[in-house]
């Protein structure tokens, strides 16, 4: 029975729970739904599927999971777990048998205890081209490199003097050479008369089958290189690299397929830091986040970011940027992207230039609110921040907010971290945090190298991610108080479990109330002694220029921010009374003076817009104009005792004045043509991520548990005409890549049924060699030539049983 | 630290909430590490700076300590990249020791092997070190011990100094506290000078500073070398210490350009011992006639270059300098701290002046309106000569004689920048000027005159901006000044703040005219006065008649 078939009958059999459950670790087998367990099986087999699920599956699962497919490869057959074990280097089955039951509710193996286990499907393709960290087989390889059939045949001569002599196939030496190496004593006599050197040379591929010979020696192969070479002990992949084969891998690491099974997940280092302090840097940090942000807000109400042709925002921008939220390039880049990805800041298609939306918005929010839209934001983001300012392939570097920077893992890598901080923070390991006085209060610090080394513990096959994103991750955490001082905070706590609100409601407790009120001092300034009310904040800045870094703000007034202010329409005494209003002190009398001051001399030049101007002398003339109703459709007003104007062009005025009876001269001063006024369109766009955004962008094959449901009943229902349970098209194709699989290994002659160009069914005899991206290959021993079918012209494959194509 | 007194900034200021309850003890606690940078009457601010915070270590205060000290007294979280910044400074202090080597004489000793490479391949520094003893220690020529320290500094690996001092020649002197005791503060000084070995002391005009100096060398009881900015100065110094101390007549010898004695205490003028001659600075050996145990510089701030190479050469002994503004407007501030020693004392001038030590002042900006006609001949001058136009009005003359006319009977300074509106209103208030080209002796006779109340009104040129002591003088007013100098204003500002008999409050006039460089120069200078705590007022010439008289 084919193993799809015999997983569609292992799954039929599932309860409803069971089902349940592995629906929802691989939901994308019901993602588009499926008719029936036939299907469902064969898409569990499919191999995309298989990669899906095996991303998800921690180390010592798939350490099992690849020792069963090195096990597999050769014969086929099922394993026993007491096999599994001794490969695994342990001594009893239990752990082994738990782990091979949680594959199989996972359905990536088949079988029971007593029969033995089976990978599913394409597992081996799956996995990765070296299972296990070992390298291919002696007779994968002499398929693969030329000159290493011959080799063999002349080492199995070598290595077994006795019977060597008769292996004349390169099939046949392999077998010589794979009971040499199997065979512990064999192996021992073997590699004591290796020369100096060869051991080491075995152990630097102890982890990774190809390694380079250029570090070994000088030019050519060193005595040791050159022996194992002789013996096919190392196969040749070029000039420079070699290939250890799989059965010598396993001879290196003491017979068995791995050395050790990784069964306990790695522990946190010792470093801690005091509570106090990770509080203090978290909300310190917090704030600061907040402030800048509001700061960066406003620089960019004021004037849009503008992207480069190539994406992105440039170095340039990225200075202004810095130089008024006074913050280095990385943070500047960093906050960009921050409002970006909380919706703070949208790009316009129309310009291509980031402009804020709805900054109004922002600033009515509490303080815990913002803080918790920038997390909700950071979580979601489908980008990587860090990344901006990395160097790319071609040697430019990552632009802010470009596309290089985006990454569609993002927000479930940052899900593990925050997963895997929470367990590091409550890891008892080497921490007691009950121990003494002087200890009191220490909790453990995340270290880049602790978590990615837990996170990979989990996913192992995303440890490049993680290495790649996780230091930067671990910075942006910290900015936004999910650590502090390198340990995770109660808001990142409460965030790592999901609680946002709870999170934020602990944010707003610890953060200081906003003040109300200055403190205005003699040498003209006001200081803000903490978080100001932002409509107080506003008022201030529209007449003094803030100064300083931190919590508290300084206000400086001199007389240019106070005709700034005039020049807004404030006037002496409103500028006054809103100082007394949100003073904590008397006005000194020099900033008093300063206003009344420079109010009292304040428009003694002024500056305006008008389209045309009348200049006379004559108060009649002047009476008249202004008199007359179409005056008021021109827009006229007198500005001066002599003088009037109106936005209206000189040819309106100039004909009105006719109509009126008089006789107006035509200025000839040279007036530059009046600018048209900046647009002030603002498009609104949506502030808050959707509610399902996270959700379906952590993961985009989730499914909900309705959904599941549905298919469960589904499934349990049998369709009319599908009583055979491998029926139906879609399994049909699987099936057929399972026999052509089956096939590949055996190298086995089949009878393949295609559809030609014109769709006629064409049958040939060939020897499938390899199946991958949708084409076959085929060697056709007829014409001796390699062909490649596209599978899905495919449409009956059949073994010719009995008819190995060796030889 | 829900409600401490002090903000910490990002940006390494330090905010301290004056008002608070809390804010005594936390000025205490931050003063040893940080700089008070403005103290304006509701929000004084400190700066963290790396030498600051190697000072503190050199006090004796650790890392820990500094942090707990922010933790403990922020209203808000410290910014954490701000902690560790100051954990990383200070580490970076007493890597490297320079001590005495019972063989080699001077060395340079480190606990850290690669911070010696860096400093040795520093190319400044490879000519000032001798032969090398072993990976961690080098031999140090002797008299580039100064200029070293300061070339360290520079790099960022300041050495911790445990080679000492000379002891000098003893000379017993004790202060005469009759009817009188040193005030607290000024003991405070001097105790933490003598515990620190060298540095400077920052005191308010009028607080005492002459006697911290006499203090200091009764502590010391050794031959005293004191260096002051003119020979009124001088003669101040030896008058107050005949009068303080046990010293006689005989003990005190005058170096200057009239007199050149050398005795166990010996007072000097920076003058006489920059004065080149052929290249060479012929007065230089004074620093070398004697073993002098110590050595005294006033009026730190105007230390001429020179001096500054001078007392590299001098680093075994023990230095005090004196001032009473450290803001040099030529920046060098770091180069006093490092020659000299870091600041041991300093106290906000309105304390002192709370413990009535110094007399309070009120400083009253008066604007005057140019006429039209000098407004349009300030408008088309040259840049050159705009400021000499708008200082000089006569329209300011006007208002002068008119505050004069207001304080009657009071001793009253009139002080300025330009010798023609000076005599000119000497003329109008027929009062005696003093000016550079006024002998020594006519100025003794002149201040003497003043101080005996003979003469009511003085009128001034920069020559008595320092060091001259006029204990009765309540009024000044200031007509114009070299351009916008702050430390210039601070010591004319001194003038005025002896206590006075009848605990009256001083007045400082400074008449301003509007609208032009005049004024933007007075707002700087007042921005210096307001962040030393002293509040201003502004007046309309116009309303002068209105403020007064005074109660």
């Amino acid at each position: 029975m084919s193993a799809i078939r015999a997983l569609a009958d292992q799954l039929a059999l599932r309860s409803d729970d069971d089902v349940r459950r592995l629906l929802t670790v691989r939901p994308d087998l019901i993602l588009p739904p499926v008719p029936d367990f036939a299907a469902l099986a064969a898409r569990a087999s499919s191999r995309t599927s298989l990669q899906r699920a095996l991303d998800n599956v921690p180390r010592p699962q798939l350490q099992v999971l690849e020792a069963l497919v090195v096990l597999t490869e050769d014969d086929g057959a099922a394993v026993p777990p007491a096999r599994l074990a001794t490969a695994l280097s342990q001594d009893g089955t239990d752990a082994v048998e738990s782990i091979l039951a949680d594959l199989a509710r996972r359905a990536l193996v088949v079988g029971s205890v007593a029969e033995g286990f089976l990978p599913v499907g394409a597992m081996a393709d799956a996995v990765a081209p070296y299972p296990a960290g070992l390298g291919r087989s002696f007779r994968t390889l002499a398929r693969s490199i030329p000159r290493f059939g011959p080799a063999l045949v002349r080492a199995a001569a070598i290595l077994d003097p006795d019977s060597g002599h008769q292996a004349l196939t390169s099939a046949a030496a392999a077998r010589v050479l794979e009971a040499v190496t199997a065979d512990p004593d064999a192996w021992g006599r073997l590699m004591a008369g290796a020369p100096e050197g060869a051991e080491a040379l075995l152990a630097r591929l102890h982890d990774t089958p190809v390694g380079s010979t250029a570090t070994a020696g000088d030019a050519g192969a060193s005595p040791a290189v050159q022996w194992l070479l002789d013996r096919c002990l190392l196969a040749p992949l070029d000039a420079l690299h070699v290939e250890l084969p799989r059965s010598v891998g396993r001879a290196v690491r003491d017979h068995a397929v791995f050395t050790s099974l990784d069964l306990e997940p790695p522990v946190a280092t010792g470093r801690t830091t005091r509570a106090t302090l990770r509080d203090n840097a978290a909300f310190g940090a917090i704030a600061e986040t907040l402030r800048q942000t509001g700061a960066l807000l406003d620089v960019v109400a004021g004037s849009p970011v503008s992207t480069l042709r190539s994406g992105g925002v440039g170095v340039r921008e990225l200075r202004r940027v810095r130089e008024a939220v006074h913050c280095s390039n990385g943070e500047a880049a960093w906050l960009l992207e921050l409002a970006a990805a909380a919706g703070l800041l949208i790009l316009d298609p129309d310009d291509s230039r980031w402009k804020t939306s709805r900054p109004e918005a922002w600033e009515a929010l509490e303080r815990d609110a913002q803080w918790q839209l920038l997390v909700e934001g950071w979580l979601a983001v489908d980008r990587a921040p860090a990344l901006v300012g990395s160097k790319l392939p071609d040697g430019t570097s990552v632009n802010t907010l470009a596309a290089e920077a985006s990454r569609p893992d993002a927000p479930m890598v940052r899900q593990r971290l925050l997963s895997v901080a929470l367990d590091l923070s409550d890891a008892p390991g080497d921490v007691d945090l009950e121990v003494g006085p002087g200890t009191a209060g220490q909790v453990p610090v995340l270290t880049d190298h602790a978590v990615v080394g837990l996170a990979t513990w989990h996913q192992p096959r995303l440890h490049r991610r993680f290495s790649r994103l996780v230091p930067g991750m671990l910075a942006e955490a910290a900015a936004l108080g999910l650590t502090g001082g390198g340990a995770l905070t109660g808001a990142g706590r409460l965030v790592a479990q999901g609680r946002l609100e709870d999170a934020a409601l602990g944010v707003r407790d610890a953060l200081p109330a906003p003040v109300s009120h200055v403190v205005l001092q003699a040498d003209l300034t006001a200081v803000a002694p903490g978080y100001l009310q932002p409509e107080v904040a506003r008022g201030l800045l529209r007449m003094s220029t803030p100064e300083g870094q931190g919590p508290a703000t300084t206000y400086r007034f001199s007389a240019d921010s106070i005709r700034t202010a005039l020049d807004a329409g404030e006037d002496a005494p409103s500028i006054l009374d809103f100082l007394r209003t949100h003073s904590a002190t008397e006005i000194p009398q020099a900033l008093s003076y300063l206003v009344e001051d420079t109010a009292s001399r304040h428009g003694g030049l002024r500056v305006g817009r008008a389209g045309s101007y009348l200049c006379t002398d004559d108060d009649a003339v002047t009476a008249t104009v202004l008199a007359d109703p179409r005056a008021a459709v021109l827009g006229i007003v007198q500005i001066a005792p002599t003088v009037l104007v109106s936005p209206a062009s000189a040819q309106e005025l100039t004909n009105l004045l006719r109509d009126l009876g008089f006789a107006p001269a035509s200025d000839a001063v040279a007036v530059a043509a009046p600018v048209a006024p900046p647009g002030t369109a603002d498009p609104s766009a949506p502030g808050r991520p959707a509610p399902d955004r996270l959700r379906s962008r952590l993961n985009p094959w989730s499914v909900a548990e309705e959904e599941i449901t549905a298919q469960l009943v589904a499934l349990r229902t049998p369709g009319p005409g599908t009583t055979d349970p491998a029926g139906t098209a879609d399994s049909e194709t699987l099936l057929g890549l399972e026999t052509l699989r089956a096939a590949i290994r055996s190298r086995s002659r089949i009878r393949l049924g295609t559809a030609d160009s014109e769709g006629n069914h064409v049958c040939q005899v060939l020897v499938p060699l390899s199946v991958s991206g949708g084409r076959l290959r085929v060697f056709d021993p007829e014409n001796q030539v390699e062909k490649v079918v596209s599978v899905h012209r495919v449409m009956d494959v059949e073994i010719l049983e009995g008819s190995t194509a060796d030889g | 630290m829900v409600d401490g007194p002090l903000i910490v900034q990002s940006d390494k200021t330090i905010l301290l909430e004056v008002d608070h309850e809390q804010a005594t003890e936390a000025r205490h606690a931050i003063a040893a590490f940080a700089e008070l940078e403005r103290a304006p009457e509701h929000v004084h601010s400190y700066r963290l700076t790396p030498l600051g915070l190697w000072n503190a270590r050199a006090a004796g205060l650790d890392a820990e300590r500094v942090l707990d000290t922010l933790l403990k007294y922020s209203r808000f979280p410290v910014p954490h990249a701000l902690l560790i910044d100051i954990e990383d400074t200070m580490s970076r202090y007493g890597r490297l020791r320079l001590e005495k080597d019972p063989q080699h004489g001077l060395v340079l000793r480190t606990t850290d092997y690669p911070v010696l490479e860096e400093v040795l391949h520093a190319k400044k520094i490879q000519p000032l070190l001798g032969p090398r003893i072993d990976g961690e220690t080098v031999v140090v020529h002797s008299s580039q011990r100064g200029q070293l320290k300061q070339l360290l500094l520079k790099l960022g690996w300041p050495a911790e100094d445990f080679a000492g001092y000379v002891d000098g020649t003893p000379h017993p002197i004790v202060l005469d506290e009759d009817g009188w005791t040193l005030r607290p503060y000024q003991r405070l000084a001097v105790e933490n000078f003598w515990s620190g070995g060298s540095g400077v002391v920052v005191l308010p005009c009028g607080a005492g500073k002459t006697l911290v100096g006499a203090a200091a060398m009764a502590t010391s009881q050794t031959t005293t070398l004191i260096l002051v900015t003119n020979t009124v100065s001088a003669r101040q110094w030896k008058d107050e210490l005949l009068k303080r101390t046990s010293l006689t007549a005989e003990e005190i010898g005058e170096y200057s350009g009239a007199v050149k004695e050398v005795r166990p205490v010996t007072i000097a003028t920076y003058q006489v011992l920059t004065t080149r001659r052929g290249g060479l600075y012929p007065h230089l050996e004074l620093l070398d006639a004697n073993d002098w145990g110590l050595i005294v510089y006033d009026e730190v701030h105007l230390l001429p270059a020179p001096i500054f190479k001078m007392t590299a050469d001098l680093q075994a002994r023990r230095r005090l300098g004196l001032t009473a503004t450290l803001v040099r407007e030529d920046g060098r501030e770091g180069e006093v701290f490092s020659l000299i020693g870091p600041k041991r004392y300093d106290a906000p001038w309105k304390d002192i002046e709370a413990q009535g030590y110094i007399a309070p002042a009120d400083c009253v900006e008066v604007r005057v309106d140019l006429p039209r006609d000098e407004r349009v001949a300030y408008a088309m001058a040259d840049d050159g000569d705009k400021y000499r136009l708008c200082a000089t009005s006569d329209t300011k003359s006007d208002v002068v004689e008119r505050l004069v006319a207001v304080h009657p009977g009071e001793q009253l300074l009139v002080i300025g920048q330009y010798i023609d509106q000076l005599d000119d209103l000497a003329a109008r208030l027929d009062a005696p000027v003093i000016k550079g080209e006024t002998s020594v002796k006519e100025r003794q006779r002149l201040f003497d005159a003043f101080r005996s109340g003979e003469i009511t009104v003085l009128v001034v040129s920069k020559v008595a901006n320092f060091s001259i002591d006029l204990p009765e003088a309540s009024v000044a007013i200031q007509v114009s000044g070299s351009f916008g100098s702050r430390q210039e204003e601070a010591q004319r500002l001194g003038r005025l703040l002896r206590p006075k008999a009848d605990g009256r409050a001083a007045r400082f006039y400074t008449v301003v005219a509007r609208d032009t460089l005049d004024q933007d120069f007075a707002a700087k200078r007042q921005r210096f006065l307001a962040e030393q705590g002293y509040a201003y007022r502004i007046l309309d010439a116009t309303a002068i008649a209105d403020s007064e008289p005074r109660d």
